[in-house]
């Protein structure tokens, strides 16, 4: 624990000394890691994310799919640019390579982007901007709605004259704004999320749809044209030798038919099914729940479409890219200097320091500080470290498992999640997400936390501010635990 | 921007946090990023109304300029498909142009209006495009807010006086 003084109230001149003296000892350890290798932001992202390249690249986690993806666009193009190619340039005209290669280029560089991409992951809530949002909506609640299972949190907005339902993402901490939602497989809260697609490695969402939809649209017409040209090249060729003899000569065009011919249904409908998205503004997710549907009533309709077809797409294509809500290469401040001011640079380094320490245990003792603090954030001049960060709970992993097999199972068609040709399965899943979601997450998020027992070998942060809290009002914080205590034990 | 950070450094040694304010988004534009402009009660003895819902405004305004669907964002839409968007590689997106003026006219509200009354505004791409977040300082050995200067030298010595 900090020897640090100010054992009395909290003076903020006692305060000061304690922060100005803490970079002398009681810091000197973790700030020496920390100054060795200053850390970027991604190796410390809370979300199911794998990222290469120091930073520059996102992925989901699960990547097989992706791979198999590559590896079917690379071998049938090169196949075709390597047998088929050379014949019908010959024969026909060397603008089919030519149109071939560009169409390549482009595909490649589309799924590059999606896969590689930030979807428009929205960053979790920060500590402060948390408990503010908790402070308001126990207020809207009513205390007297506390309690094992308070309701869900929800507000509402009207956006164009229709009511749209704000919820509230208990792993995020956030409400989530109109048209976002929460992939339970990359455990992100994404704006205009579409959909989870397993065969790029990525969600789709705001800022990598148009990406998404330009791939599916120059891979259809890619796979089209290989068929095309394959076919002419077989025929061409039996024309010369006979067909089983062509056959025989390019056994590269019989693997090249087959993968096109089963790719070629799923891919061009995809890309049908996507053309019709766009041109009425909705994303996959509100489609397959029918949120803006006639059947929900008459007077239902999309709130966010521009009314013609023509607005649309090019908003949806050719409208401002919106950058990067989550900054994976910059530094996680060392706060040296915030150290020795108030707690705003505190609550930065103590954030990095427990995001650092990631374990059940540290996570107990941010969510207790966490309770503390809200209790007594009047009385405190600086705030605990605490991370937003979630025990990862069974329901999620059950979540992607039924989700990743049956994407897994139907290789054939290349949809993403939810799947079009899918059975009800898939559709099931995505309500089923956000209920488990809210169920899950429902107590400990309520909690905030459970109340963890302060720790004796902590790192010197978390001491240090326990000291700090530990001048607070004590009769708040004893409440506070015993109600976490009783939270904890219904989870 | 060292200008600022030192002043702001100055307002952070001589000034301790008390609280922190959070102007939420407006969605009944839509998913256009816009703010509420209603005035927090918290700040009501700390900065005038006009003042705040200014500044506001014309954040909002910055948002809708950086999201504007017209003609020079569909050339640059059209230009990027073409080129597969590798051009993104080289060329600043329009969208991030206005981020740049937006931190700066942030950076300047804070110079000249927020930080002299004990205010701090954090940009709104530092939380997500979530809040405005208005960090409100007390000042350490003064009750008013205004006294940042005569304070920051007091405790210039790294508060080292303890007791005060």
């Amino acid at each position: 624990m900090t020897p640090g003084g100010g054992s009395g109230p909290m003076k903020d001149c006692e305060y000061s000394q304690i922060s100005t003296h803490s970079s002398s000892s009681p810091m000197e350890s973790p700030h020496k890691k920390k100054k060795s290798v200053p850390k970027r932001k991604w190796e410390v992202f809370p979300g199911r994310n794998k990222f290469f390249c120091n930073g520059r690249i996102m992925m989901a986690r699960q990547t097989g799919v992706f791979y198999l993806t590559l590896v079917l666009i690379l071998v049938t193009s090169g196949l075709f640019f390597a047998f088929d190619c050379p014949y019908l340039s010959e024969k026909i005209t060397p603008a089919i390579p030519a149109i071939g290669g560009i169409l390549f280029f482009f595909v490649m560089g589309t799924l590059l982007r999606t896969s590689f991409s930030d979807p428009g992951v929205l960053p979790r809530a920060t500590p402060d901007e948390a408990a503010d949002l908790e402070r308001q909506i126990d207020i809207a609640n009513g205390s007297s709605s506390g309690g094992y299972r308070p309701p869900p949190r929800t507000k509402e907005v009207i956006i164009n004259g229709q009511t749209v339902k704000l919820k509230y993402c208990f792993t995020c901490k956030i409400f989530r704004p109109p048209r976002a939602s929460h992939c339970s497989l990359c455990d992100n809260c994404v704006e205009r999320f579409d959909h989870h697609c397993p065969w790029v490695g990525n969600c789709v969402g705001k800022r990598n749809y148009r990406f998404f939809y330009m791939f599916i649209l120059s891979l259809s017409f890619l796979t089209v044209f290989i068929f095309a040209f394959v076919i002419t090249h077989v025929i061409l060729r039996s024309q010369q030798t006979g067909f089983l003899n062509a056959l025989k000569d390019s056994p590269a065009s019989v693997l090249e038919a087959v993968v096109c011919f089963f790719s070629v249904w799923s891919i061009v409908g995809l890309s049908g099914f996507h053309t019709y998205l766009i041109s009425s503004n909705q994303t996959t997710n509100e489609d397959i729940k029918g949120s803006w549907s006639n059947k929900r009533g008459k007077e239902n309709y999309n709130p966010y479409s521009y009314g013609n077809i023509f607005t649309n797409c090019c908003a949806a294509l050719c409208g401002p890219l919106s950058p990067s809500l989550i900054d994976r290469r910059g530094f996680i401040q060392p706060d040296t200097p915030q150290l020795a001011g108030p707690s705003n640079g505190i609550t930065m380094y103590g954030a990095t320091q427990s995001q650092s320490n990631m374990c059940d245990q540290d996570q107990c003792i941010q969510s207790t500080k966490f309770v503390l603090q809200a209790a007594a954030t009047p009385l405190l001049q600086s705030e605990p470290s605490i991370t937003s960060e979630e025990l990862p709970l069974p329901g999620k992993t059950s979540i992607s498992g039924p989700c990743a097999a049956l994407t897994l199972g139907q290789p054939t068609p290349p949809s993403s999640m939810p799947n079009l040709t899918s059975d009800s399965g898939l559709t099931d899943i995505i309500p089923l997400k956000e209920e488990h979601e809210g169920h899950q997450f429902l107590t400990p998020e309520e909690a905030p936390s459970p109340p963890g027992m302060l720790p004796s070998g902590s790192p010197i942060t978390h001491s240090h501010t326990m000291h700090v809290l530990s001048l607070a009002s004590q009769d708040s914080l004893h409440e506070d635990s015993v109600r976490g205590l009783v939270k904890l034990s219904s989870v | 921007m060292a200008t600022e950070v030192h002043s702001l450094q100055e307002l952070r040694r001589s000034a301790s946090l008390a609280t922190k304010v959070f102007v939420q988004r407006d969605y009944s534009d839509g998913t256009t990023c816009q703010f509420q402009t209603k005035f927090p009660p918290e700040l009501e003895s700390r900065i005038e109304r006009q003042l705040f819902e200014e500044t506001v405004k014309t954040l909002n305004g910055f948002y809708a300029e950086a999201e504007k669907i017209g003609g020079s964002s569909y050339l640059e839409g059209c230009l990027a498909c073409a080129t597969a968007y590798f051009i993104f590689l080289c060329m600043e997106t329009h969208y991030e142009k206005v981020l740049k003026k937006i931190s700066k006219y942030i950076q300047d509200q804070n110079e000249k209006i927020y930080a002299p009354r004990g205010l701090l505004l954090t940009d709104p791409l530092e939380r997500g495009m979530r809040v405005i977040e208005i960090s409100i300082y007390e000042d350490r050995c003064s009750s008013g807010s205004s006294s940042s200067g005569s304070s920051s030298s007091s405790s210039g010595g790294g508060g080292g006086a303890g007791g005060r």
